[in-house]
């Protein structure tokens, strides 16, 4: 099953064009790796999936759904909103910045949403969180504040915040930049799991150890454009564009 | 001794309105303002022009004359108000135009992240005001809104030029009766006591909500 399909995706920023026609399906299961320079619209293509970001020309399909289509004049396309929004809720995302909510504990952050959204009721909401503490390692942690944790510990409990809303992909925009060194392999840990219990991924990384070993694909961004698209092995050893290997000869 | 009772008395008579519009100023202006400060900041331009053109009048011309304009002014228009109406009227809105002043660079403070997480968590625009984005511009708020809370306290003496009888007016009609200046003694540790009240809610609010930094 096609999770996320984009069709000739454009965003202009002034004259700058930062996604410039993309085509993208991501597949249930897949986990895919978005590298990159940087200022090449691998973040900015992420947000014009969940809509972050205004497309302005082009088509965003999640399962089967249109959540935006644009068409060559700008003029947008009158879509339900209530099929709009349930296909949304399909998508999780994680941030560089974790943006946790500071005035909440860590288990408030994962069962505000759940309540707020699905109405779903405390007990099972605080239920579900607590076992996604675990699962990212945090169990004691739970009446802390987000200003009480380091930086690492911050990204683990966004990312149980975003599933706790059950997402069928899990987007992450560069998760580990915003990160002591140290505390990068705590949070890679977190999404390896994920991985591999077949969670559907598209994240935009600048680890490019971590994007070969648990990418199935992994995606060559430049300028706005796919330069290339292909298995890890391929990208990285035997890319087509020598613009490619200078860019991973210098990452490495 | 018994004089200082029986005028303290009289001067208590008074304090009574002064906190009646006190309260009906508090509870009247600041969900409005707050109502306003969300129409500045996310509602359409129109709105956000005629709400600072409301700004602009309201803190740009003396409460006094406000009140004057509400209480005599209005009946030009056939509109009569009572003074007690006229000067909850005029208290509200015009607290309202400082608190939305406030209310707003409290919300456009707030780190674009928090809106972009609330919406990708599909929270919707109501959700993500009253849960996420003002508790928190609230609180930052709150020694700007303690200064206005405090000045209130001391506002609301200006009812007596329509004829409304608060505290500071009884203390006057002593004054004038006995040639004594111990009522205005009296009604100054009256006013302090108010404003000391309000500065220590104000304390406790922020030691509470200090929590989360």
């Amino acid at each position: 099953m096609v999770i996320v399909r984009l069709s000739n995706v454009h965003k202009y920023f002034g004259d700058t064009k930062a996604v410039d026609g993309v085509d993208l399906e991501v597949n249930a299961g897949e986990v895919v790796s978005i590298i990159g320079p940087s200022g090449s619209g691998k973040s900015t293509l992420l947000r014009c999936i969940n809509q972050l970001e205004s497309v302005d020309y082009g088509r965003v399909e999640i399962e089967g759904q249109a959540v935006v289509e644009v068409d060559n004049s700008g003029k947008r396309s009158h879509l339900d909103k209530a099929e709009v929004l349930k296909a949304q809720k399909k998508l999780g995302m994680v941030f560089q910045h974790f943006n946790l909510f500071p005035h909440k504990t860590v288990l408030e952050n994962i069962i505000e949403a759940p309540m707020l959204v699905n109405k779903e009721h405390r007990k099972s909401a605080v239920e579900r969180a607590e076992k996604l503490l675990q699962q990212v390692g945090l169990s004691d942690k739970h009446n802390a504040y987000p200003s009480q944790i380091s930086g690492g510990q911050k990204q683990r409990v966004a990312i149980a915040r975003t599933l706790g809303m059950e997402p069928d992909i899990l987007l992450c925009d560069e998760p580990t930049s915003a990160l002591d060194p140290e505390l990068v392999g705590e949070v890679l840990a977190v999404l390896r799991d994920l991985a591999k219990a077949n969670m559907t991924m598209l994240v935009v990384t600048h680890e490019m150890a971590f994007a070969r070993e648990i990418s199935n694909r992994v995606i060559f961004m430049d300028q706005g454009k796919v330069l290339e698209d292909g298995s890890p092995e391929k990208i990285f050893k035997s890319p087509e564009h020598p613009r490619i290997r200078d860019f991973i000869s210098k990452m490495i | 001794m018994d004089y200082i009772l029986s005028i303290t008395g009289h001067i208590l008579e008074g304090c009574g309105l002064t906190l009646q519009i006190y309260f009906v100023t508090i509870i009247g202006a600041v969900p409005l303002a707050i109502l306003f400060a969300l129409g500045r900041t996310s509602g359409p331009k129109a709105l956000d022009r005629a709400l600072g053109i409301y700004a602009w009048i309201f803190r740009g011309t003396p409460l006094l004359l406000q009140l004057f304009f509400f209480y005599y002014g209005l009946t030009i228009f056939g509109i009569s108000l009572p003074p007690f109406g006229a000067a909850a009227l005029t208290f509200i809105l015009n607290y309202a135009a400082y608190m939305m002043e406030i209310f707003r660079s409290g919300i456009q403070s707030i780190d674009k992240g928090q809106y972009e997480a609330a919406h990708a968590l599909n929270l919707s625009y109501w959700q993500t005001m009253r849960r996420i984005i003002l508790p928190q511009a609230l609180k930052r708020t709150l020694p700007p809104s303690a200064n206005e809370a405090i000045t209130l306290v001391k506002d609301t003496a200006l009812v007596v030029v329509i004829g409304m009888g608060e505290m500071l007016r009884s203390a006057k009609e002593i004054f004038t009766r006995d040639f004594s200046i111990t009522p205005f003694v009296i009604a100054a540790i009256f006013y302090l006591l108010l404003t000391s009240v309000v500065i220590n809610v104000f304390r406790t609010l922020e030691k509470k909500l200090e929590v989360y930094d």
